[in-house]
């Protein structure tokens, strides 16, 4: 429409003061820098989910895992070359007996709190007897009792902490005993339980045995690794600074880092492709393969699987469970729905380091005859547990022509089923804690409280029990390797992938290093110059 | 107008009794616990940490003993935060949502006021039937479409503004436009209906035979009673903005009370889920209050009601 020219005057005058304060707003829009959180020595992470607790007794999600790894170091620590094989950090040296039960560590004489305190070897013993204390009822205890009687008096069987297997026996050593020979023992230190809290930091805000001691929700507690918890702003963001008194500071590059909860992985996508973030925790399925120069996909301990509840008539054909693992199209999964990662062919990843176990057999059961009820198959409602869920269904419908009932529902609720024995299968991951084929293959035991399979078999006992008492590490790979292959034979559980851990790291970033369990050595992090 | 107010405040007792009966034990009867894991945790750890938060006492004794906490603002340590109670969550994330929720219904009523009494008083011209349109499109968009499309234009294509975070005051820009566009759409519907309704009535008519100019019979006879029933849906309206919305907070990572709303019910916490439901409850009855005592002072006749 076509305006004159006095009359388009008169409508410019007439809103000229609202004209002018768009303008103005615009301008400030557009002049506005971004936030304050850049700045060139800082790197900002994507970091999943908001960390509930950041005391690394409690803490058991990877997002927890992440932000602790900066704040704590523990005996050992790993290398920084992207291999996680082990290096010296509170320890600087150690040495065992040969049967590896008997592990004597020392200490760094110059290893310091972030308040400028020594770190002695009786910090790690009384961190240990926190953990282990019945009264705290910490989740991460368990990861303590490869060590002499520590499940006994973690379960209230035995009163006296004496008898529990670490001593300090000088201020800079300590010796650890275990239940039983352990060659893998330094693997297993990876885990944050093992490092140690500050005594004194938890006792100033209440009882060292107190489960809601306060003590971690806010910063001013000290801590032992490369950085000390400046900020902690729930739901925003969690800011560690260097830490000055760390024995090994020079080597520190980065000054600060920052971890920000993302539960949307779009939001996080998009905050990385503005600017925002330097590194992400994942990325959304359909930009996989969008980035050449930013996109990072490691490989990961970590295994997806179906769940077999043992206890179910339907499935207690051996014959049957191979049927339904060959009837699976892993490959199609991967490119139609997964779109990252590799087909399992057992339940260890073949990204375990000096592990020899063969792939499982794939038997071709065609002539089986399924349960005349549907299988009732349980997954948790997000997006693409139901898809993978419904394209297992349809390659066993046609492949075996069993029929399948889905069931869909929010994660406790999903916990809940499998806990109580009412499901036939269900899907799940296992991540690995640390590196040894002992972190996948014991959670089948029969005494594990992690086996929702209800699967009991005395022989895999047995062969686990026969690499628990072996301090050869050939020969202990070689007991694994043949419980894994009579897992394969019996198959309680039919793995299907094994992931990589996919996110994007921003150019800005020189060296990131690689991890297995995800959990990388900040110190070793370099920035471009 | 006391008296009223202290009618409302005494009906509200029974009501947010009401709701926490209710909240209680649909928590209790919800599957699966606090301490339920992926990588489940050893019988005798969650066992003792049941007998800590007293899960293990009778359910009457878990139900008054509660109740009593939340009277006397005494919170037990939550579940799934160590370390915190429910004070410390709504005392760090309200003042957010507060924000959000108030910055929202500053956009949503600058957008959407001028626009319905526009369209009234310009009934069936291009200046009722376009915004109306752009309106309906509004209602229809949900926050999760309108919400990554003003991040993916402002954030990464214009790069102008943060995409998530509540840093800056510019961190506000987008969430409260998002949310605000939303009730924009709604109030300006609304707010054309009103008026619709009340230029029709009589004392219109007298007032144009008066000879009231029409920006007079419009905005000081009509807004009067056309802005009614934005009124009424003011109430329920603010107090959801407040309360946060959980997918406004989402797409823009904002540290509101609406993600803790939410996760509460997914990790269980019980204390954390009563603590919040009773106050967005409370947030309720507090906004409707403050919306009838709008109303009466706008429409004389409900003061001998």
């Amino acid at each position: 429409m076509l305006v004159p020219g006095n009359k388009l005057s008169a409508i410019l005058r007439r809103y000229r003061s609202s004209l002018g304060s768009i303008a103005i707003a615009c301008l400030l829009i557009s002049g506005c820098s971004r936030s304050d959180q850049e700045s060139t020595r800082s790197l900002r992470i994507g970091n999943g989910a908001e960390p509930n607790s950041l005391d690394p007794h409690f803490a058991t999600s990877m997002a927890e895992a992440h932000i602790l790894n900066g704040l704590y170091e523990g005996l050992v620590g790993p290398k920084g070359d992207g291999s996680d094989s082990i290096a010296p950090a509170i320890a600087s040296e150690w040495k065992s007996n040969p049967e590896s039960t008997r592990w004597e560590f020392v200490l760094r004489t110059d290893a310091r709190w972030s308040n400028g305190d020594s770190i002695t070897s009786k910090d790690f013993l009384e961190s240990y007897k926190r953990l282990l204390d019945p009264e705290l009822a910490a989740p991460n205890a368990a990861h303590l009792y490869l060590i002499s009687n520590a499940q006994a008096y973690n379960e209230g069987r035995l009163d006296d902490f004496d008898l529990v297997g670490v001593k300090a026996p000088a201020e800079n050593v300590l010796v650890i005993t275990l239940d039983h020979a352990a060659p893998h023992f330094l693997n297993s230190l990876q885990h944050w339980a093992w490092r140690p809290v500050h005594k004194a930091s938890v006792e100033a805000r209440g009882s060292l045995y107190d489960i809601a001691n306060p003590w971690s929700v806010q910063a001013g507690f000290a801590t032992s690794g490369p950085y000390a918890l400046e900020s902690w702003k729930r739901n925003e963001r969690v800011q560690l600074d260097r830490n000055p008194y760390y024995w090994d500071a020079s080597s520190v590059e980065v000054e600060q880092l920052q971890f920000f909860p993302f539960e949307n992985q779009q939001t996080e996508y998009r905050a990385f492709k503005s600017g925002q973030l330097d590194i992400t925790e994942e990325i959304p399925k359909e930009q996989l393969g969008l980035h050449v120069v930013s996109e990072r996909r490691d490989p990961a301990l970590a295994t997806t699987y179906l769940l077999l509840n043992s206890e179910s008539p339907a499935l207690a054909q051996t014959a049957f469970r191979h049927a339904l693992s060959s009837a699976i199209d892993r490959e199609l999964l991967i490119r139609a729905i997964e779109k990252s990662g590799f087909p399992a062919t057992r339940f260890t990843p073949d990204a375990m380091p000096g592990y020899p176990a063969a792939d499982f057999e794939m038997r071709d059961e065609t002539d089986v005859t399924g349960p005349q009820t549907p299988l009732r198959f349980l997954v948790s409602n997000r997006e693409s547990s139901i898809a993978l869920a419904e394209a297992i269904q349809e390659m066993w419908k046609r492949k075996l022509g069993i029929e399948t009932r889905i069931q869909n529902m929010e994660f406790k609720s999903l916990l809940a089923r499998l806990d109580s024995g009412d499901f036939d299968i269900s899907y799940l991951a296992w991540h690995g804690d640390y590196v040894d084929p002992i972190a996948f293959l014991g959670i089948w035991r029969s005494d594990s409280h992690f086996n929702r399979a209800q699967w009991r078999n005395p022989a895999y006992d047995n062969l686990l029990n026969q690499a628990r008492a072996s301090n050869e590490t050939v020969v202990r790979m070689e007991h694994l390797a043949a419980a894994e292959a009579l897992l394969g034979n019996e198959l309680p559980i039919i793995p299907l992938f094994w992931k990589t851990k996919n996110y994007l790291v921003s150019p800005k970033v020189n060296y990131w290093p690689e991890s297995l369990i995800d959990l990388r050595s900040y110190k070793h992090v370099q920035l471009q110059p | 107008m006391l008296r009223f107010i202290f009618i409302r405040l005494g009906q509200a007792i029974p009501i947010l009794l009401a709701i926490y009966t209710i909240t209680f034990f649909m928590v209790r009867a919800a599957p699966g616990g606090p301490f339920s894991q992926e990588r489940k945790v050893a019988p005798h750890i969650i066992e003792q940490q049941m007998e800590y938060y007293g899960f293990n006492d009778p359910i009457h004794v878990q139900f008054f003993r509660t109740l009593w906490q939340h009277i006397t603002f005494d919170f037990p340590p939550l579940t799934s935060y160590p370390g915190l109670t429910s004070k410390d969550i709504i005392a760090d994330t309200f003042p957010v949502s507060l924000q959000l929720g108030l910055l929202a219904m500053i956009v949503a009523l600058s957008i959407s006021l001028p626009i319905g009494i526009l369209a009234a008083a310009r009934k069936n011209t291009v200046l009722d039937y376009a915004p109306m349109s752009m309106a309906m499109v509004g209602i229809c968009l949900p926050t999760f479409v309108i919400g990554p499309l003003l991040a993916l234009l402002f954030g990464v294509w214009l790069g102008w503004l943060n995409i998530s975070g509540w840093f800056s005051v510019y961190d506000r820009i987008l969430p409260a436009c998002t949310l605000g566009l939303f009730y924009a759409a709604y109030i300006a519907r609304l707010t054309r209906g009103g008026m619709l309704e009340t230029l029709n009535m009589d004392y219109i008519r007298s007032a144009r035979a008066k000879g009231a100019s029409e920006r007079r019979v419009v905005l000081v006879h009509a807004l009067r009673g056309g802005i009614m029933p934005v009124v009424s849906f003011f109430g329920p309206a603010l107090a959801g903005l407040i309360s946060g919305s959980f997918v406004v907070e989402t797409i823009f990572q904002v540290p509101g009370l609406g993600r803790h709303f939410i996760q509460a019910a997914l990790s269980r916490d019980h204390s954390l889920i009563l603590s919040t439901v009773l106050f967005y409850a409370a947030l309720i009855i507090v906004a409707n209050m403050i919306v009838d005592i709008v109303q009466i002072l706008l429409n004389p006749k409900l003061r001998y009601q």
